[in-house]
């Protein structure tokens, strides 16, 4: 087999790369002033913690539209034009095969339109149980902690960092 | 009603350790459009939250770090859908280095290498960068939430495409002319 060169520069050099991308992004505290700096930050990370822990129900940031459910909506529909057409082509299948008087073909055409229609409702059923559930679970329970504190504005609020303040970091959200 | 008075020793410290650390991780990690110290901050806000019950809250803090730079990430992309982030809502980075800002050949380098961290897909981009920081494979894995065989793969990847991406014809002629790699020190 003939051995082709990689494109590309060498280890060391990428190493080298990187090396003069970490240093542009570097940060080194000048000496006078640093302690006080980083004294600084803690003091606000500790505020801004506190605020987040103790946030009024009044504070509740609108809930836009939220994308599960527009998701789980255009899965749902997507799902319903899926088995719409297969039916369709199954049933014009199935006279075809009627009209033209082979028995046989017909009953394994109707259990293969069967296997599929059926897989594709329990596959999609099941994607859509897990997102579906997890966003409604989400938007239900906005709505519960508005009610509980008696701010039911109307419709369009909710609250989407509810949860947030007890599944921090363990999950990439996305 | 505010945060439980829960210990929260070594905090400070390990803030006063990392926070630099964290901050150049994002800054190399995040693309235009995202300003990397509210990142950090919020980050370093969750860690203050969590901190008692925290075991290993480096490999943590970078993991809620990546998690909200992904957040910020999608919001940009939503706010910008063609990616011309306007001028007066780019974040401007800056240069907190004691050493002298690089030239215009530096300037160049690094904008290649930040166009090639962007094509990499996260963990790949994360595995590089955070090797390259001299983190163990099983600290990486901690963070990406995989296994050090797993880590390897995005390590060998990733940084095969780096370098075939910082190699190609079309990017190299975009740095100042005659400057290779070769001459410079990093």
């Amino acid at each position: 087999m003939m051995w082709l060169p990689r494109r590309g520069i060498s280890n060391d050099e990428l190493d080298k790369a990187l090396a003069a991308s970490r240093r542009h992004a570097a940060f080194t505290d000048s000496p006078a002033g640093a302690d006080r700096q980083v004294q600084d930050e803690l003091r606000m990370i500790a505020i801004r913690a506190n605020c987040a822990a103790s946030r009024a129900p009044d504070d509740l940031r609108p809930m836009r539209h939220h994308p599960m459910l527009w998701k789980t909506a255009w899965g749902v529909a997507a799902a319903c034009i899926a088995v719409v057409a297969v039916g369709a082509i199954g049933a014009g299948a199935f006279h075809a095969l009627r009209a033209s008087g082979q028995p046989g073909s017909m009953s394994a055409l109707m259990a293969g339109m069967a296997a599929i229609v059926s897989s594709w409702v329990i596959g999609t059923l099941l994607l859509l149980s897990a997102n579906g559930i997890k966003s409604l679970d989400r938007y239900l329970t906005g709505m519960r902690a508005r009610r509980q504190h008696g701010h039911d504005h109307g419709k369009g609020f909710g609250n989407p960092g509810a949860e947030e303040g007890s599944r921090l970091g363990d999950t990439v959200t996305g | 009603m505010g945060l439980p008075t829960m210990p929260r020793t070594g905090f400070a410290e390990f803030y006063r350790v990392h926070r630099g650390e964290l901050l150049v991780f994002i800054r190399q990690y995040c693309g235009d459009g995202v300003d990397a110290e509210d990142i950090c901050s919020g980050a370093w806000e969750r860690a203050y939250v969590e901190w008692p019950a925290l075991r290993e809250p480096r490999s943590w803090v970078f993991k809620v770090a990546i998690n909200l730079a992904h957040r910020a990430g999608r919001e940009a992309r939503r706010a910008y859908p063609s990616g011309d982030i306007p001028a007066s809502q780019q974040v401007s980075v800056r240069w907190l280095s004691s050493s002298p800002m690089p030239g215009a050949e530096w300037g160049a380098l690094v904008s290649d290498v930040r166009d090639g961290l962007q094509r990499l897909p996260w963990q790949q981009r994360a595995a590089v960068l955070l090797d390259h920081d001299g983190w163990s494979r099983a600290e990486i894995a901690a963070v990406l939430g995989c296994t050090t065989i797993t880590v390897r793969g995005h390590l060998h990847r990733g940084r095969g495409r780096l370098r075939r991406f910082l190699g190609e014809p079309s990017v190299v002629p975009q740095r100042a002319s005659g400057e290779g790699l070769e001459g410079r020190t990093a």
